[in-house]
């Protein structure tokens, strides 16, 4: 599977320079989980851009999500942090892996560039720790009450706008 | 009895965590349950198969790779770890659902608010047959607010867009 995959993923980013040459509208960079890029791709209907990382790209077993993926617009991206945020300037970016290192590397240079970036879990936290990801953040999106007893008690303070639960 | 048995993968985060609770948690419940229907589901993450097929010979696994969602046609019952965002899932699916938390942990009890969290395996033998089902509504709309949003993906989409 590990060889098909990076077939597939390197297919896709080739398609991608070919879909971004078209497609003049805002990119979201999605640098999430394939959990969390799942449930966000198959409710997607909107005038922007969706930029997925090609090695976290969900569903790639099943090809008509994928097809619809690539019908609806959606652009699988490869590089560094640097590189995607330079070479393509994703109005937005969201993150949903607090402790990932190139999640928090996408963060940090967003925050620098002056992109703004959302949070969101893609699972519940239930240890009171610190994570230094949030000085790079901008808004967290909340599943509700129990993200923001979370927050408050781990002392971060930023625009918290509660979405519910795009996993359960 | 059908049971989905998701393996007790402690999160990273957790200091407190020892890697020997998941092989107890693991054995202790299949030793008290084991005249039932079990499947254990890893997390996809998880390379673990072959250590599993060790520890419980003829044991069956359920397809880590689909969806969780579909794995809970399945079963009637679901044990798992009271950290995993898959209890979620379960409950909001509307299936039996037990939330396990062995010491030692470093969770902070108080977010469990309106849950039922199981912290020794008998008491999760003893619910499993004497067919308990815990309310933990309160604790699923903290975490979910279904009742307030409907459409999570829209709600999320529309933030990022504006």
């Amino acid at each position: 599977m590990g060889r098909a995959r990076r077939l597939i993923e390197a297919v896709l980013i080739w398609l991608g320079k070919w879909e971004l040459a078209t497609l003049p509208l805002p990119r979201i960079l999605l640098a999430t989980t394939s959990l969390t890029s799942d449930r966000l791709l198959r409710g997607f209907d909107h005038p922007v851009t969706p930029l997925v990382l090609a090695r976290w790209f969900p569903n790639l077993s099943n090809p008509w999500f994928v097809l619809r993926c690539l019908y609806l617009g959606v652009v699988a991206v490869g590089g560094t942090p640097r590189e995607i945020l330079d070479r393509l300037r994703p109005y937005k970016v969201l993150i949903d892996g607090f402790g990932n290192e190139w999640v928090l590397e996408v963060a940090r240079l967003a925050r620098q560039r002056g992109i703004p970036v959302y949070a969101i879990w893609h699972g519940p936290y239930y240890q009171d720790v610190k994570k230094d990801v949030f000085a790079s953040v901008d808004c967290v999106l909340s599943w509700g009450e129990g993200n923001e007893e979370w927050l408050e008690a781990n002392d971060v303070r930023l625009s918290t706008t509660r979405v519910g639960n795009h996993i359960a | 009895m059908k049971i989905l048995l998701l393996q007790y993968l402690q999160p990273r985060i957790d200091p407190l965590a020892v890697e020997n609770t998941e092989t107890f948690y693991f054995l202790g419940l299949m030793a008290r349950l084991a005249d039932h229907d079990i499947r254990l589901r890893l997390h996809p993450e998880s390379r673990k198969r072959e250590h599993y097929k060790g520890l419980w010979p003829g044991l069956k696994f359920d397809n880590e790779s689909r969806p969780f969602r579909k794995a809970l046609a399945w079963p009637d019952l679901v044990i798992g770890p009271a950290f995993s965002g898959a209890m979620l899932e379960s409950l909001a699916a509307g299936k039996r659902t037990l939330m396990v938390l062995l010491a030692p942990h470093s969770c902070n009890l108080s977010y469990f608010r309106g849950a039922k969290v199981f912290t020794s395996l008998d008491a999760v033998e003893h619910a499993a047959r004497t067919f308990t089902d815990p309310d933990c509504k309160e604790f699923l709309e903290r975490y979910t607010a279904r009742k307030e949003i409907p459409d999570p993906v829209g709600k999320i989409w529309a933030a990022l867009v504006a």
